[in-house]
């Protein structure tokens, strides 16, 4: 049983926490929320409330463009990437044909590898193949370090479903695919949501690989954009606050739409291999 | 309606091992086959040949007259209780009975109707819409089973099917899979390591060891008449004792230890161990075929009483004497003592007796035990094998 004092020292302790977390969001907001051509001249703190500063993001700042690029490359990453993860690591996992372990690892290093490693790379290599400044640069790179991270996530979700599922429903009368449709991809869906919803966030917060990659600015993503944005205009917060508050605003739609299977995914798949 | 025919068969692990050895067996149209034997005998091994889910290094399969040594699982036609029950958590209970029907491209109308027939059967009529983490052990066992009898198969099999459940549980749900499979009536095979239900459910057991069948016969004839060493130490609870004794070489007396019986009862049980006068070998005595001596003159094995088990309506009586113990030559896993009969762990080196609940004994005190030599069991010292 913790004691009175104790109690109240941690509250003090998580209140302190909270504090310096939320501080600069609440200020973020705010300030975005300020009137452009108002007080530009620092943060704005609950002075008024103001859509100004979106819409001038948003059309002004090519906030809409930015995001827009930025959507199409990072569902094209997760719908792919979630498909071929999904299936490598069924094979990887349960079918183990030859060559399977080679892949596995060769997986592991793919994401093991920090981007900045891998970016020069990258850059020779795309721009060999003319992708340079296309869709492509956007979404191919990220893919195969999504790939490789999926193979890996799912294949612990693959071996934590019991092995006699899949052999009773080979009794039952299941063909490969119906064990694979009807009985292991149901058992791993949370898995599958989980993985989703982290190479969401990765690839929508990406931002040294688009900056490399993607120099011409009606191909930009939102990171991109914002940098940009901020070079155009240092001085004013309330905009930069706005653009800021766009580029993030997916990314916490997402997260919270998917709290509940990313935390149960995270902790189920903290406890396999 | 099948029954099931084993010829030789014999699985090797790449690795070398072999988990089963020649094993030729036919379980018969309806009949209950009760495999058992010490964890690592080989016996889910040969179950989960016969189901398909471990491929034939040797000898054929058939079920019916049909060769299916090298088909597939699902062309097989058999149903497999699994020992942790192995429901689709994520299906609810009626999904999962009526899994292998939907599989099968059976109509919705008619898979309803069988779905209700097995959950009236099995009691889970309630509890259809509910998902198995919902539901207790014995619940679950019943919904492996309803999945199990719900497509009809040629073939039943159920591996250790009660090993997750309590004790009492565990007798009731022992009654009831007997029940269900005498309505059923398909050819069963039952995997245990759990001799009472092996002798309590079994219309024949196959007793394995080491991977190679040691007898098959209707339990009583097990228990009766065991083939070797082997059967008869795991067979019955507390096992049998198996002492080292000498027959004199006029074929007069028995000498086990230092005491001597007159062995005109054990010939005439059996006669081959006439070929034995001189010779050492192994007799085996049930506890109830031991009684205590009330005359000081008749000839019996004399001891002192180390340990008493009342259990109500009888006594083990553990007692120990100068006569060599003997065990079967098993290679047994390192977990297996818990599979042992518990007279097997309990008693040092000593016998076991079973006596009415009212005899006079205490332990440290000194007894003469009068065996009952009619009921004598001799084996041979090298090959373990019964002498007849």
């Amino acid at each position: 049983m913790l004691s009175r004092t104790e109690r109240t020292l941690s509250s003090i302790i998580l209140l302190v926490v909270a504090i310096i977390t939320l501080y600069p969001i609440v200020v973020l907001v705010t300030t975005a929320f300020d009137k452009v051509g108002g007080n530009n001249s620092g943060i704005s703190f609950f002075k008024s409330l103001s859509f100004s500063s979106f819409s001038y993001a948003w059309t002004q700042g090519g906030f809409s463009q930015y995001t827009l690029h930025t959507a199409i490359m990072t569902v094209s990453v997760v719908v792919l990437s979630v498909i071929i993860a999904v299936l490598a690591a069924y094979a990887v996992a349960l079918l183990k044909p030859i060559g399977s372990r080679l892949l596995f690892y060769a997986a592991i290093l793919g994401f093991m590898l920090p981007v900045e490693v891998l970016v020069t790379p990258w850059f020779y290599e795309l721009r060999s193949l003319g992708w340079l400044n296309t869709y492509a640069a956007l979404i191919v790179p990220q893919l195969a370090q999504s790939i490789a991270f999926g193979i890996f996530w799912m294949n612990s979700a693959f071996l934590s479903v019991p092995k006699e599922l899949t052999e009773a429903s080979v009794l039952d009368g299941a063909t490969r695919i119906d064990v694979f449709r009807l009985v292991l991809l149901p058992n791993v869906m949370p898995a599958v949501k989980t993985m989703s919803a982290l190479v969401f966030l990765w690839t929508w917060n990406a931002f040294l690989l688009p900056l490399v990659l993607v120099s011409n600015p009606s191909l930009f993503v939102v990171t991109e954009g914002l940098a940009n944005f901020q070079g155009a205009h240092f001085n004013n917060y309330g905009a930069l606050a706005a653009g800021a508050v766009l580029a993030a605003l997916p990314v916490v739609v997402v997260y919270l739409a998917s709290q509940r299977s990313f935390i149960s995914g995270m902790f189920a798949g903290s406890t396999v291999g | 309606m099948s029954s099931i025919t084993l010829q030789n068969a014999t699985k090797i692990y790449p690795n070398g091992f072999k988990a089963v050895e020649d094993v030729n067996l036919e379980i018969a149209d309806g009949e209950l086959m009760v495999l058992v034997g010490p964890s690592g005998c080989g016996k889910t091994t040969l179950m989960r040949m016969i189901a398909g889910l471990e491929t034939v290094s040797g000898g054929k399969i058939l079920i019916g007259d049909k060769d299916v040594t090298s088909a597939a699982p699902k062309e097989r036609d058999v149903a497999m209780v699994f020992q942790n029950y192995a429901l689709y958590p994520h299906m609810t209970i009626g999904e999962n009975i009526g899994f292998p029907l939907r599989l099968r491209r059976v109509s919705k109308q008619e898979s309803k109707a069988k779905i209700a027939t097995a959950a009236g059967i099995l009691g889970l009529t309630s509890v259809l819409d509910r998902r198995p983490g919902q539901l207790s052990g014995g619940q679950r066992q019943r919904v492996a089973m309803g999945r199990a009898i719900v497509r009809e198969p040629a073939v039943f099999l159920m591996d250790e099917p009660l090993s997750n459940l309590d004790a009492k549980l565990r007798v009731e749900m022992r009654a009831e899979i007997l029940r269900i499979q005498r309505r059923v009536n398909v050819a069963t095979v039952y995997v245990t390591h759990d001799q009472t239900e092996a002798m309590t459910m079994g219309d024949r057991v196959a007793v394995l060891e080491s991977g190679c069948l040691q007898q098959c016969a209707s339990p009583q004839t097990l228990y009766d008449e065991p083939a070797n060493l082997i059967v008869a130490a795991f067979i019955g609870s507390p096992s049998m004792n198996l002492f080292e004794a000498q027959l004199s070489s006029d074929g007069q007396n028995l000498k086990v230890g230092s005491n001597l019986l007159a062995a005109d009862a054990a010939l005439k049980r059996t006669p081959g161990l006439r070929a034995y006068a001189g010779k050492t070998f192994v007799i085996g005595l049930r506890p109830e075929d031991m009684a205590l001596a009330t005359d000081p003159n008749v000839p019996a094995i004399a001891g002192e009483v180390d340990l008493i088990e009342a259990l109500g309506s009888e006594l083990l009586v553990h007692f120990s004497s100068d006569a060599k113990r003997t065990r079967p030559v098993v290679a047994a896993s390192a977990d297996s003592e818990e599979n042992l009969p518990e007279a097997e762990v309990s008693a040092k080196d000593g016998w076991v007796a079973r006596l009415g609940a009212r005899t006079a004994v205490k332990p440290g005190e000194q007894v003469r035990m009068v065996p009952d030599l009619t009921r004598l069991h001799c084996f041979d010292p090298v090959s373990g094998d019964a002498i007849r």
